[in-house]
């Protein structure tokens, strides 16, 4: 049952709620005083702009959450990710849940995932969907370089690392199109409720 | 006919590029930026006639600019009584201030960056932003304000520094820090045990080392820790301006104006602005003190 809690005098936090669904009817609608929505793992954080807003902001949150059905209202946006199932830990992880290379690589593209939220850097998305077997947790030593691209698993979520940087997730392979840029319109390949299917691809990496 | 602009002669410490942030993107990971001291930094661009929010320079001191100019320019910094004239050629210097961690530099026109996603402010956490400020940079001033001159006496000349008085400035537009500072309790207050919010009130607070533009670490003085419910991790969730989280050593830390959009910590309270730079303004070593918020 989702709960409208005080984050601060200029913030709510929904919790208990589906954290995608109404954060993209937020971003779709962008109420005059709501200045940020930040999406979470089963919660929402609505910053307001000042705290006279804020009970004008909880009323209407109020009825959004009621009126959250199953059914999405706002449609999303859905992104093919071609994924080249190269990665360092790709073996590894199927030795550890005991099936093959291939399997592994058919489980992801097989699977619907969708961006729950997106933190750590601009443009990391979290996708959900994968099957529980490839819900590992992170690595042990986390790397203090991954590359830019890397299309990586861990605690259950799927992600591409927009940049270089450290990481203990599980690298299965690498995606050539940037998914961040802040030049481009959207910056974000993968902002929160997009829906995404992993394509395998074969062709090596383009010489940049 | 020479540009009008800065070039950083010493680019000092922790010195950024900040307008009034880059609000509206937290839903993709982008920290909110801006300036740690919102209403310091609005003075020194109404000092220059700029409305709240122009492109100015923060800087935890030291840094030192150049003027190239066919005319006198219009500046401000906050480690200075008031606004003051450049004469082109003239060089201007911030002082460190022992006794607040930021100040800014502002000329009349502001700062001339390429924006990103809407704002030129420099985010230290993510990199976003106009370069750091470095030695040798140089930094376009846009359309300096040469009417502004007008308004005051005639006080151009050959090179002139504003540099602040060696000894801790004066600065009377300028409030005091506050010490005692308003918190609200934090959104899920089962996270912890049922002291929590109270030991973060009685509690004296020293702010460590490594304190930067992402967020200020508290240390109990007397080794107070405080304890967070024994439960599973809690999940990633939003994070707000002012937030203080708890991580496991058991000591506070503030989130401040680059903090991450997203933390697995649980928040014991947050800190609303002005009071917040009671904190994310005081130098390492100083001591804190929190009250519950009326």
């Amino acid at each position: 049952m989702a709960r409208v809690v005080d984050f601060g005098p200029t913030a709510l936090l929904v919790d208990d709620v589906d954290a995608a669904g109404l954060a993209a009817l937020l971003l779709d609608r962008r109420p005059d005083r709501v200045v940020d929505v930040v999406a979470g793992d089963g919660s929402v954080v609505i910053d307001v702009d000042r705290p006279e807003d804020l009970a004008g902001v909880r009323r209407l949150v109020g009825s959004l959450v009621a009126d959250l059905g199953s059914e999405r209202t706002v449609s999303a946006r859905h992104v093919r990710l071609a994924v080249r199932f190269d990665g360092p830990d790709l073996a590894e992880v199927a030795r550890r849940i005991g099936r093959s290379v291939d399997d592994v690589i058919g489980s992801v593209t097989g699977s619907s995932l969708e961006v729950a939220f997106c933190g750590f850097a601009p443009g990391f998305a979290y996708l959900t969907g994968l099957e529980p077997a490839l819900h590992l947790p992170r690595r042990a030593s986390p790397r203090t370089r991954v590359p830019a691209g890397s299309f990586a698993v861990a605690a259950g979520y799927a992600a591409v690392y927009p940049g270089a940087s450290p990481g203990g997730w599980h690298l299965l392979g690498s995606v050539d199109v940037p998914v961040w840029d802040p030049d481009r319109d959207p910056p974000a390949l993968l902002a929160p409720g997009t829906r995404v299917t992993v394509e395998a691809v074969a062709e090596p990496a383009v010489e940049r | 006919m020479t540009t009008t602009s800065f070039a950083v002669v010493d680019p000092g410490f922790a010195t950024t590029i900040q307008d009034a942030g880059r609000r509206g993107w937290a839903h993709l990971g982008v920290p909110r930026a801006g300036p740690v001291d919102p209403l310091l930094a609005d003075l020194a661009n109404r000092l220059v006639g700029n409305p709240p929010g122009t492109p100015l320079f923060e800087t935890a001191g030291g840094l030192e600019v150049e003027l190239a100019a066919p005319t006198p320019v219009l500046v401000a910094s906050t480690t200075s009584t008031g606004p003051s004239v450049v004469a082109p050629g003239g060089r201007i210097r911030v002082a460190h201030d022992p006794h607040r961690s930021f100040h800014y530099l502002a000329v009349a026109g502001g700062l001339v960056a390429d924006p990103v996603l809407g704002s030129v402010s420099h985010d230290t956490l993510s990199g976003l932003g106009p370069s750091a400020v470095v030695r040798g940079s140089v930094w376009r001033i846009r359309g300096a304000n040469v009417r502004a001159l007008g308004a005051l006496d005639d006080r151009s000349g050959p090179e002139r520094s504003t540099e602040g008085p060696s000894a801790v400035p004066d600065v009377s537009p300028l409030r005091p820090l506050p010490e005692v500072i308003p918190v609200h309790l934090g959104p899920r207050p089962a996270r912890f045990h049922d002291d929590a919010f109270d030991l973060l009130c009685t509690t004296r607070w020293r702010v460590a080392v490594g304190s930067d533009r992402v967020g200020v670490r508290l240390e109990a003085v007397d080794g107070t820790v405080l304890t967070r419910r024994d439960a599973p991790e809690p999940a990633s969730e939003g994070l707000v301006l002012g937030a203080v989280q708890v991580p496991h050593d058991g000591q506070p830390v503030v989130m401040s104006v680059d903090h991450p959009t997203t933390g697995g910590y649980p928040v014991v309270a947050v800190i609303p602005l002005p009071g917040l730079v009671g904190v994310t303004q005081r130098p390492p070593g100083s001591i804190v003190r929190f009250v519950p918020a009326r």
